[in-house]
């Protein structure tokens, strides 16, 4: 067994194994719930090729954050572009992307609070999920990075294990039928599919570069964790689609907005396990609850390491309040926001996802080049 | 000796209007005079009246002309001791030594004294009077000579003690029933009776202005981590208080977060764990006065496991460690999870014990949350009174409490049938934690609980839920991350926090909590024992 | 009203509790952000409980990222 356990006293690092557990999570967040959906409504029964492709494509990018990774190692990535491309246009690059964290932030709050008061608790008002949820985001951000990624470490079997769960249950409901006949519409809606897939997916896990690489110990480990964290996301959000379209057929998978809810109502087991959907979408809770964290926390501590400031603790409940407002602004209705997730969000998230780190990998290239000319 | 004037000088700059402190202050400029009545006066004067305190005034030598003071506490020494070590010897037999013709040199009288005529085991030389009214407190008889600056202090502590019983909180079914009692001497002792190793140190300063509570520091040098015996020892040092009466007190200025229920440091009454403890590199802290001794770092799988999982056979443990951990949720989560499933998720129930429960509570005037709050706060003024009453009364208020209170409510219509039921089940699994501190965070967070699932249904129980996973990941017992072997994870230390293999597997010792002398047994290699060929 | 209310006890009690361990370290600048920050968040929240339409930033988006919308589903249709 690798070492992947801590230091003692005083450490500030977390071990590549939480930070695997991270990816994942974050990998997983929003897409363990969206993807059938999301990509089904496009590319049909063949969602499932689609998702095998947007993990390729998500290795990828992950290769490329790695290599980026390999420049700094005790930078993340808000003092790294301003160390790279001068204090102005580092710092305005900077305060972009953390406004594309805080603003992606709130629309995972959103999401989960759009959730929450659809299908499980109508009767409660969205602003008050929306709330303590923020409540519970700042707490576990005050407490510190070491803190919330050991607790990955104890939540995320129980992910694991409600995914199970919930997998053998349904597969007396598959009906291979579904998936035929394969290919149906070609190549081109299988990758549209893809890229909807990869934009929430893969793209977004830039934000764990304000964790990686700067506080992960054992560099060499961390990138392995990190291929290793997206395989294993993409693994999962694969059985999951295949397993939506295998039971459900695409047209019910493609027109709900949270086709896994009615996956999990499906769930009959003798005749008194039924109806336990709210015990699964316990899955979700932690997986949107990790999500959101790592965006609060990378969106609280750049703007600490913009403004340099010493602590970005104090930050942490004026940014709340914020994100809770925002959170119940940012989308007017579903519609809006399922037309916009769609569309603009796509070249959105890859501004930051992929030309930023590009962008910065190139710069720095250069510059390393000029500087073993001199 | 240097150590406790230091401490007192810098106090004097701070209390300079305390009037108790004057004496003390007195003490520390003040040595013993060569003049015996001297000596005594100012003994009188220091301990007022007390009618405990004995002074004997005796004639030694040849010819009776050396004067000698014994002085002692009535209560807290061995009088047997007193009479024929130290006054049959002083009276009787020294005349059988020629003590004249030592007396030229003053000094060898003293000496003569100490090393040839006291048979006494433990002896002392003080020369300031801090130095002796310490010992004279703490039971030594004092041995003071006319025409000398220094005296002795004699060891001849006997006051009444419990004596080594069973112990009252954690109890087994098999394995050792002693238990640690109210004298440190004992309970180092029965420490000692367990590991035999030089290693095994033990450190005693006494703590407490007014109490100077005698508190030692166990550990076994080579195992224990130097880091965290140093942060003990800092930690201790750094208290300032006017009494130790007990662990409790040692337990909240030492630990590492105030604001938490959980607790970090463990305490028990059985010398068996508390040396399980001590091989594992863990340090034991022992107060004089209490027999529930310290044991630090404590991590949260500690308080889930009992002493008696080592005495019985590797299954049935594991099995039993496992019921525990599905305890803790029950005791937490089931009057929550009772008020959101009825409130918010109906569709969770089987229809048939829905509708049980619908009609049950029909005929009830409250909501599930005010009903399960009753219960719940009924219930706890009946633990407490329990712990509380007198004996004779005991049974009487039990049976009142459970039938009155739970049949009477339920035919009332107060509370309904599945309420009671619920309330009694998360009632008994809060009894099944070997440790009681635990079981009290628990309790509270129940109620926490209980609010989140009435406001918020399942959602907030799971919000609350992960709001104490960060808690509890976030705190630390001395350094190491409190909820270490599960997160960290380490492989190795698996086999005996939820489980526990069976002890020819178990090799090395845990991980994070020392980092030297890591093998148990000798040979990892060793397979599993085979029946004879 | 109550909602302005409890808007404004909300940033009181944040204030009392972030504040005094912002002063005893002697931090000014990180007080300026968060004063700011904080008033800016008990703006927000005032308007949004009187019901005022918050425009969204995401409408802002949209308008910038127009033509690349465009051009990745026009290539992809």
């Amino acid at each position: 067994m690798g070492r992947s356990d801590e230091e003692m006293i005083g450490n500030e690092k977390i071990s590549p194994r939480q930070f695997k557990f991270l990816v994942i999570l974050c990998y997983i967040g929003t897409s363990i719930l969206v993807t059938p959906g999301n990509v089904a409504s496009v590319t049909k029964q063949d969602a499932w090729i689609a998702t095998i492709l947007g993990v390729l494509i998500g290795l990828l990018l992950v290769w490329l954050y790695n290599s980026l990774g390999n420049n700094f190692s005790n930078m993340t990535l808000v003092e790294y572009s301003e160390k790279l491309l001068g204090k102005w246009i580092g710092k305005l690059i900077s305060l972009l992307f953390i406004l594309f964290l805080f603003i992606n932030c709130s629309t995972l709050v959103y999401i989960l609070g759009n959730f929450i008061t659809t299908q499980i608790m109508p009767e409660t008002p969205v602003q008050f999920t929306n709330i303590i949820f923020v409540i519970v985001i700042i707490m576990g951000t005050r407490l510190g990075l070491e803190s919330f990624a050991r607790a990955t470490e104890i939540l995320y079997p129980c992910v694991i294990g409600l995914f199970i769960i919930l997998i053998l249950s349904l597969c007396k409901d598959i009906e291979i039928q579904n998936i035929q006949p394969v290919f149906e519409f070609g190549i081109k809606p299988i990758i549209r599919g893809s890229l909807l897939y990869v934009s929430y997916s893969s793209l977004t896990l830039i934000a764990l570069m304000m964790i990686f690489p700067a506080y992960v110990n054992n560099m060499k480990e961390a990138k392995k964790s990190f291929l290793k964290g997206t395989l294993t996301g993409g693994i999962i959000i694969f059985i999951v689609t295949l397993l939506s379209i295998l039971v459900l057929g695409h047209d019910i998978t493609a027109r709900n907005v949270f086709p896994v809810y009615i996956l999990a109502k499906k769930i009959h087991i003798g005749n008194f396990i039924e109806r336990i959907e709210p015990i699964i979408s316990v899955l979700w809770f932690i997986t949107m609850f990790f999500k959101t964290i790592i965006y609060f926390y990378g969106a609280t501590l750049g703007l600490a390491q913009i403004l340099k400031l010493k602590d970005y603790k104090s930050l942490t409940l004026s940014l709340g309040m914020i994100l809770v407002v925002l959170s119940l602004v940012v989308y007017p209705n579903t519609a809006y926001a399922d037309t916009w997730n769609t569309t603009t969000w796509v070249p959105f998230v890859l501004t930051y996802g992929f030309f930023l780190p590009l962008l910065l990998l190139l710069v720095g290239k250069v510059r390393k080049s000029r500087r073993e000319k001199n | 000796m240097k150590f406790i004037n230091k401490l007192f000088e810098t106090k004097n700059k701070h209390t300079k209007t305390n009037k108790n402190n004057q004496l003390e202050s007195m003490n520390v400029l003040k040595s013993l005079k060569s003049n015996l009545s001297e000596n005594i006066k100012f003994i009188k004067t220091a301990i007022g009246e007390s009618s405990d305190i004995v002074i004997r005034e005796l004639r030694a030598g040849e010819d009776g002309k050396t004067k000698i003071g014994i002085i002692y506490i009535d209560g807290l020494v061995d009088k047997a001791l007193i009479q024929d070590s130290i006054l049959r010897t002083l009276m009787l037999d020294i005349r059988k030594v020629r003590v004249e013709s030592t007396i030229s040199s003053k000094k060898k009288f003293f000496e003569t004294l100490r090393d040839f005529v006291l048979p006494e085991g433990d002896m002392k030389e003080i020369q300031d009077f801090e130095c002796l009214f310490t010992h004279l407190l703490s039971g030594d008889t004092i041995i003071l000579i006319d025409g000398y600056a220094q005296g002795f202090a004699a060891s001849s502590r006997g006051w009444e003690d419990r004596g080594v019983t069973e112990p009252n909180s954690q109890t087994v079914v098999r394995g050792p029933k002693d238990s640690f009692s109210e004298t440190l001497r004992t309970n180092t002792a029965l420490l000692r009776r367990k590991i035999k190793d030089t290693n095994l140190w033990i450190e005693t300063k006494p703590i407490g202005r007014k109490t100077k509570t005698d508190v030692a520091i166990a550990y076994i040098n080579g195992i224990a981590n130097d880091k965290i015996v140093e942060e003990v020892r800092k930690r201790l040092n750094r208290i300032d208080i006017d009494g130790i009466l007990g662990g409790g007190y040692i337990e909240e200025l030492i630990q590492d977060e105030t604001y938490t229920p959980f607790p970090t440091v463990y305490n028990t009454e059985r010398p068996d764990a508390i040396a399980a403890g001590l091989l594992e590199g863990r340090i034991a802290i022992l107060v004089d006065g209490t027999p529930f001794v310290l044991l630090v770092p404590a991590l949260f799988v500690h308080f889930l496991q009992s002493p008696e999982d080592y005495h019985q056979r590797f299954d049935i443990s594991t099995l039993i460690r496992i019921l525990r951990y599905v305890s803790f949720f029950i005791a937490l989560l089931t009057p929550s999870i009772y008020i959101a499933v009825t409130t918010f998720h109906h569709e969770m129930i089987p229809t048939l014990l829905l509708l049980s429960i619908a009609a049950q509570r029909e005929g009830v005037p409250f909501p599930a949350v005010v009903e399960a709050l009753i219960m719940e706060i009924t219930f706890e003024i009946l633990r407490e009174a329990g712990v509380r009453m007198p004996r004779p009364v005991g049974a009487a208020i039990s049976i009142v409490g459970a039938l009155v209170l739970g049949e009477a409510a339920v035919q009332a219509g107060v509370v309904s049938p599945i309420m009671v039921i619920v309330v009694s089940i998360t009632a008994i699994s809060s009894f099944v934690f070997p440790a009681y501190n635990m079981a009290i965070a628990v309790r509270i967070l129940r109620f926490i609980f209980m609010m989140l699932g009435a406001t918020f249904g399942l959602y907030g129980i799971v919000l609350g839920l992960i709001a104490m996973v960060l808690h509890l990941c976030s705190l630390r017992s001395f350094g190491i991350s409190y909820m270490t072997p599960m997160a960290p994870f380490n492989w190795n230390d698996q086999k005996d926090a939820i489980f526990r293999f069976p002890q020819w597997s178990m090799f090395y010792r845990p991980r994070l909590i020392s980092q030297k002398d890591m093998i148990r047994q000798q040979n990892p290699k060793v397979e599993k024992p085979k029946p004879p060929q | 009203m109550w909602s302005i209310l409890g808007i404004l006890t909300v940033a009181i009690g944040i204030t009392l509790y972030e504040v005094p361990s912002i002063l005893e370290k002697n931090f000014k600048k990180e007080l300026w952000v968060f004063s700011s920050l904080l008033l800016f968040g008990v703006v927000l929240s005032i308007i949004e409980s009187l019901n005022i339409d918050i425009p969204t930033p995401l409408d802002w988006l949209a308008v910038i990222y127009k033509p690349f919308t465009d051009l990745i589903f026009g290539v992809l249709e």
